[in-house]
């Protein structure tokens, strides 16, 4: 899986690792202000209220 | 190494001596031949192999045609390997592109002088060592290599009458011969190894050993992977020696030549790919392991976005709430008033608790829903509000978004939760922990802290099941009653004790229940500039 999404990275190597940083954090930024904000109040982690 | 290869050399030396007395010529060869031994390794078996065409091979067989037995001698001598190294040196040096090529002085030098005697005395001392570091580098090995194999098949002429010499040698030396040869190949393999390229090296050696070594094991299997070894490499250098190559074969290879072949690529192979192409179980295998792996990460980062991430966003929205609680109260419009309307979401008071630091500080806001939790703790709308009598209470999160409460459970009977409106400083204490009741105001409750708190119960029957501390299902919305753990009291609100009720999760990283905090109103203090609770100084 990795290694067919490094192939598909274009550009000579030193490119490929700059895009392979950017990719990452895109994700990483994704997944902490899109998807973890909108998972968490379906999972039973925070529940502080009585009701 | 060089022990041995000498005793070798001197033991070859003696019994070969004899032929070799009668062919060689050669005193001046000793000088000639430490040089050229040294080189000789490398420098033979590269340039050796170049030089060894045809052309070359006839020049140097036709005067040496005596040298036959020379050869016979440095049969014994391959093991040596810098004889006959030397030797193939001089065979190449004798040759005029070789000369030009290779270290030519010292070669040139070692090919008049006979390979005999002066070769083992004179070798084994110091001139092998600067020699043969020198030299390897200096030449390119994979052209030996590539040269060699046609000299021997052209050197298969001159072969013939070396076997036959070497075969009446052999009979008699052959087991002194055979293990001093292996003694003396041994060292002779890993030294060349090193100090030849690494492209070179495996090419000669590992057709040569491995083939040898395998077949030849039969018989004497440590002494011929060491003479194999050691032949091949003096083989490759000696070119001179094609002789030798086929020799040697029929020795101790002979039969196990065809296997060879076949070893030498399959023990290169094995080392040198070690890693296989998987297949496409392996593939799928792979990416599922990918998979778990990007999951078990991605659960990680969830952890860390709960811990750390939220605990950044949250504390951005309290510094606004609390920004806009302080203009709100300094607007003097809403001067000597309360002012606990405010939109759900708003902050309307402040939140002191000493035992959680001096700088623990919260903005209450409206409302108990996450967005408003995500900012402070959150007030139940339907409940008190500061100040009043009934049960002030107040929610707020555990673990993350500034986790107001994440030492909820740290608290204990007696400690101080100050509130903050807009005119009044509103003291809370803890009640006491169940078990600390009986005996209260005898016990605890004589502490300064504890001057002004009663056990709830002694101050009304209604309040007998509040504790300072309880943890209940989240479905226990009672404790937020008026009367708290007591939905059914008809206790009118004139009646009724001026409580304070904190509720979080728990066990922190769950919301399976509620971790609860009672308190009860023990002081009040109107603001005025520069007043502080002396509350706040308690820790």
């Amino acid at each position: 899986m990795y290694a067919w999404i490094w192939r598909q990275l274009p550009g000579p190597k030193a490119l490929k690792v700059v895009e392979a940083v950017l990719l990452i954090a895109a994700v990483i930024a994704m997944l902490m202000f899109v998807v973890f904000p909108w998972a968490e109040p379906r999972l039973p982690f925070n529940g502080v209220t009585t009701n | 190494m060089s022990e041995d290869e000498y005793q070798g050399r001197r033991r070859r030396s003696t019994p070969a001596k004899p032929s070799i007395v009668l062919v060689s010529p050669p005193q001046p060869e000793p000088e000639a031949e430490q040089p050229a031994r040294q080189p000789g390794r490398h420098s033979a078996e590269q340039t050796g192999g170049r030089r060894f065409r045809p052309e070359d091979y006839q020049e140097p067989e036709q005067p040496r045609v005596e040298q036959p037995p020379r050869r016979a001698p440095y049969i014994d001598g391959p093991p040596e390997e810098k004889p006959p190294t030397s030797r193939a040196r001089s065979w190449f040096g004798g040759s005029k592109p070789r000369a030009q090529e290779q270290v030519p002085p010292e070669r040139l030098q070692p090919e008049p002088s006979p390979w005999s005697r002066e070769a083992p005395a004179n070798q084994a001392p110091v001139p092998p060592p600067p020699a043969q570091p020198q030299q390897p580098p200096a030449q390119p090995p994979t052209p030996a290599q590539l040269q060699f194999a046609p000299p021997r098949g052209l050197g298969s002429t001159p072969p013939p009458p070396q076997v036959d010499v070497r075969q009446p040698f052999a009979p008699a030396t052959s087991p002194a011969d055979t293990e001093t040869t292996t003694q003396v190949p041994r060292f002779e393999p890993p030294e060349q190894e090193f100090a030849s390229t690494p492209p070179a090296m495996p090419m000669d050696h590992p057709t040569v050993r491995i083939p040898v070594v395998r077949p030849g094991m039969s018989p004497t299997e440590a002494t011929q992977r060491d003479i194999l070894s050691p032949m091949s490499s003096p083989n490759s250098p000696q070119q001179t020696a094609p002789a030798t190559p086929p020799v040697i074969p029929a020795q101790a290879s002979g039969p196990p030549s065809p296997p060879r072949p076949p070893q030498p690529p399959s023990d290169t192979e094995g080392g040198g790919t070690p890693p296989r192409r998987p297949g496409g179980a392996a593939n799928i295998v792979g990416v599922v392991g990918e998979v778990l792996i990007t999951v078990g990460m991605v659960v990680l980062l969830f952890v860390f976005y709960e811990v750390y991430v939220t605990d950044l966003l949250s504390a951005g929205k309290q510094k606004d709430v609390t920004s806009a609680l302080d203009d709100d109260w300094k607007d003097p419009g809403q001067q000597r008033q309360e002012h606990f309307d405010v939109a759900n979401g708003q902050g309307f008071a402040k939140m002191f608790i000493p035992k959680f630091g001096a700088d623990y500080k919260f903005t209450v806001l409206k409302g108990t829903d996450e967005k408003t939790l995500e900012a402070g703790p959150g007030h139940y709308v339907d409940t008190a509000l500061p100040g009043e009598n009934g049960n002030f209470s107040v929610a707020g999160h555990r673990v993350g978004k500034g986790a107001p409460f994440n030492d909820l459970d740290q608290l204990s009977s007696c400690d101080a939760i100050i509130i903050e409106s807009n005119t009044t400083w509103y003291v809370y204490r803890v009640v006491p922990y169940e078990g600390e009741a009986q005996g209260w105001d005898a016990g605890k409750g004589k502490t300064a802290a504890c001057k002004d708190v009663k056990v709830p119960g002694s101050l009304n029957p209604a309040y007998k099941n509040v504790v300072g501390q309880q943890i209940v299902t989240p479905d226990r919305v009672d404790v937020k009653s008026p009367v708290p753990n007591n939905p059914t009291s008809t206790l009118t609100k004139e009646g009724q004790l001026k409580m304070l009720t904190l509720t979080t999760c728990h066990p922190p990283f769950s919301a399976e229940k509620r971790l609860i905090a009672h308190a009860m109103m023990v002081k009040s203090y109107p603001k005025a500039d520069g007043f502080r609770p002396p509350e706040m100084k308690e820790s």
